[in-house]
């Protein structure tokens, strides 16, 4: 589906340009479509046409004062209704820790609750996988978890019985199903399927790699591979094309897709003094963030955005056009805007820790207001808060020492709890008395981070705690707008 | 029938749209399915319908129920879709909560594309219907 057809407007254009052809060509599960509604419908008599069936639903999805969540998550996520009940903790096992195993670990934060603050159940997969980062299907009845070393993706029941999550399905055919992406970086919802962003290619294990999407039921559907100089899949910015990819965000009423990148299977494997240490291995870092036509899953344009972009922040405010990242080795902060002219535009606005050789800057979590972005630094430990209410002009406004080495946050909705795990991958974490690994849970008062709870999770022989994600028995609808401008 | 207003209302706007679009009106059919087959009897549904179909041109555009919970359920679990009930029953928001899932399906049976709250415009749904056309009028050639 190639042409595109303008249906009025400017916003109907832009959404309509390109139409499914991604989805076309790529039906999801054709066959299990075929009998149920002509064997049971009372009233619908089908015959050959094309049609839609619309689910009438008897929901009223306008935004929940009580409604809390972490902000990060997917828009076409079902949200949480009222405080998150659980943290789910991804965990790296560790070699003679415990059972030496990944494991997917569940923590009880209901106020009041007597196990508030801590692991309530642990459920292991088979062996280390390096346990990286997951994500909720859109009807959040399945947490998908994977592996980075691996290539193996964990699917989770967390609707039967959230405080006690159980693995039903493991992917391991990730690179032969796939067409060749390894390192399945986490799983972002989309309606009916999810969308992994890799990090690797089984070919020569470097940093060129694909986005891929499976769809609900655990079956795959199709593979896009990022632009490169060699083909650039009719993106602008070929000249900085580099194929790497990391993150994937989509901000839904813009049509827009955004993907960020990191580096190979062979770098992010490596240990991390040996890394630093080879030259060679340094050049095999991403510089580029891409934007995609969503819709059609197609590479518009690549941003130069050097030294290793990673997480993506998509702004929620109706108005709000633009995303944050920060760059792991040059410790900047970046904006990717559309400008006066609705032209996507990427720019540096912010150094984040004014330290000599950079502070690794490696999560970051905007406020449900758009107005406080808080970035993690697993250099020294610290996060740094950032007053964004102007995103062109962030200003530090506070920062905290988290512990010797602090990876992930997860915020809440309401921005009055975060919680920050240790791990980066299991050969860059520090060593020695720096490598601490823990779940701390904080409260946020616009002003500072207080201690909530600490869990320990080399006493408690877990191992390495990375992804968090918030579980709860109450769960509301997704938090999108459709399209505006 | 307590139905979704914002999902109604956008399949409202691509029957009107089919209306003056001969080629919409032929190819295109809506199906409304209800989830609560206990309320939302045929009569019931029929009665609902009217408010949408005054105009009897357009696409054809039918609601559905099933005759029963379990029917039902054998149609949501082939769709991947999940609902569930409410704790208060008169909740204001209705008895049952899900995502709005809206599929678009083609002659073959096919799940085609997939709307969410995110994502169902009748412009793009528009769009996506008459791409599928000129896929088939394509492979019609072949």
């Amino acid at each position: 589906m190639s042409s595109g057809r303008k249906l009025g407007d400017e916003a109907a254009s832009q959404l309509a340009s390109r139409a499914t052809s991604a989805t076309a060509a790529r039906p999801i599960n054709p066959t299990k479509m075929k009998t149920p509604l002509i064997n049971h419908l009372h009233t619908a008599r089908l015959s050959p046409a094309i049609f839609c069936a619309a689910l009438v639903c008897t929901l009223v999805f306008s935004a929940s004062a009580l409604r809390a969540d972490e902000t990060c998550s997917s828009p076409y996520l079902a949200r949480i209704d009222g405080q998150e009940e659980f943290v789910y903790v991804w965990t790296l096992g560790v070699e003679g820790m415990g059972d030496g195993s990944d494991k997917l670990v569940t923590v009880d934060v209901k106020p009041g609750s007597p196990s508030y603050g801590k692991v309530v159940s642990s459920s292991s997969v088979d062996g280390r996988n390096e346990a990286h980062h997951g994500g909720f299907t859109d009807d959040r009845r399945q947490l998908w978890l994977a592996g980075l070393e691996s290539s193996r993706v964990f699917i989770f029941d967390v609707h039967t019985n959230p405080a006690k999550p159980k693995l039903t399905k493991t992917i391991d055919n990730f690179a032969e199903t796939t067409g060749g992406a390894v390192g399945p970086h986490g799983a972002y919802a989309l309606p009916g399927r999810v969308l992994i962003p890799c990090l690797s290619n089984a070919k020569d294990k470097g940093g060129k790699t694909a986005l891929v999407e499976y769809g609900n039921d655990g079956n795959y559907i199709t593979t896009h591979w990022l632009p490169t100089k060699e083909n650039a899949r009719g993106a602008s910015g070929v000249e900085f094309a580099d194929g790497y990819g990391y993150d994937a965000r989509v901000l839904p009423r813009k049509n827009a897709l955004l993907t960020s990148s990191f580096t190979g299977w062979n770098n992010y494997t490596m240990d991390f003094g040996k890394l630093t240490a080879d030259p060679e291995a340094m050049k095999h870092f991403g510089n580029t963030m891409v934007m995609w036509d969503f819709h059609a899953r197609q590479p518009k344009k690549v941003f130069e955005v050097p030294g290793a972009p990673l997480e993506i922040r998509w702004a929620w405010g109706d108005k709000h056009n633009y995303a944050f990242t920060a760059t792991a080795l040059t410790s900047k902060l970046w904006l990717v805007y559309a400008d006066d002219r609705g032209e996507w535009q990427a720019k540096e606005i912010a150094t984040i820790g004014d330290v000599k050789g950079g502070v690794l800057p490696v999560d970051i979590s905007l406020s449900a207001d758009d107005k406080t972005l808080f970035v993690d630094c697993f250099g020294d430990g610290k996060c740094r808060v950032f007053d964004v209410s102007d995103p062109q002009k962030p200003k530090q406004i506070y920062e905290k020492n988290i512990g010797r080495q602090v990876n992930m946050v997860s915020e809440s909705w309401d921005g009055k709890r975060l919680y920050f795990t240790s791990s980066l991958l299991a050969n860059w974490d520090k060593k020695g008395a720096d490598n601490e690994q823990f779940l701390r849970g904080y409260t946020w008062d616009g002003k500072e981070l207080k201690p909530a709870f600490d869990l320990d999770f080399t006493a408690l022989k877990l191992g390495r705690p990375h992804h968090m994600l918030f579980g709860s028995t109450k769960l509301g609808a997704p938090r999108t707008t459709v399209a505006s401008n | 029938m307590k139905a979704c207003p914002y999902a109604a209302g956008v399949l409202n706007q691509l029957h009107l749209l089919s209306i003056d679009d001969p080629t919409l009106a032929k190819n295109m059919r809506l199906v409304s399915m209800s989830f609560d087959p206990g309320y939302d009897t045929p009569q019931r549904l029929a009665a609902y319908s009217e408010k949408f179909l005054e105009e009897k041109s357009g696409c054809e555009w039918r609601f559905a129920t099933a005759k029963s919970t379990a029917e039902l359920e054998s149609i949501l679990a082939a769709y991947d879709q999940a609902v569930d009930k409410r704790a208060n029953a008169s909740d204001p928001q209705g008895p049952l909560y899900h995502i709005l899932r809206v599929f678009l399906i083609d002659r073959e049976g096919r799940i085609r594309n997939i709307y969410s709250s995110g994502t169902l415009d009748p412009r793009l749904v528009v769009a996506d219907v008459k791409t599928l056309l000129l896929e088939e009028a394509r492979l019609s050639k072949q």
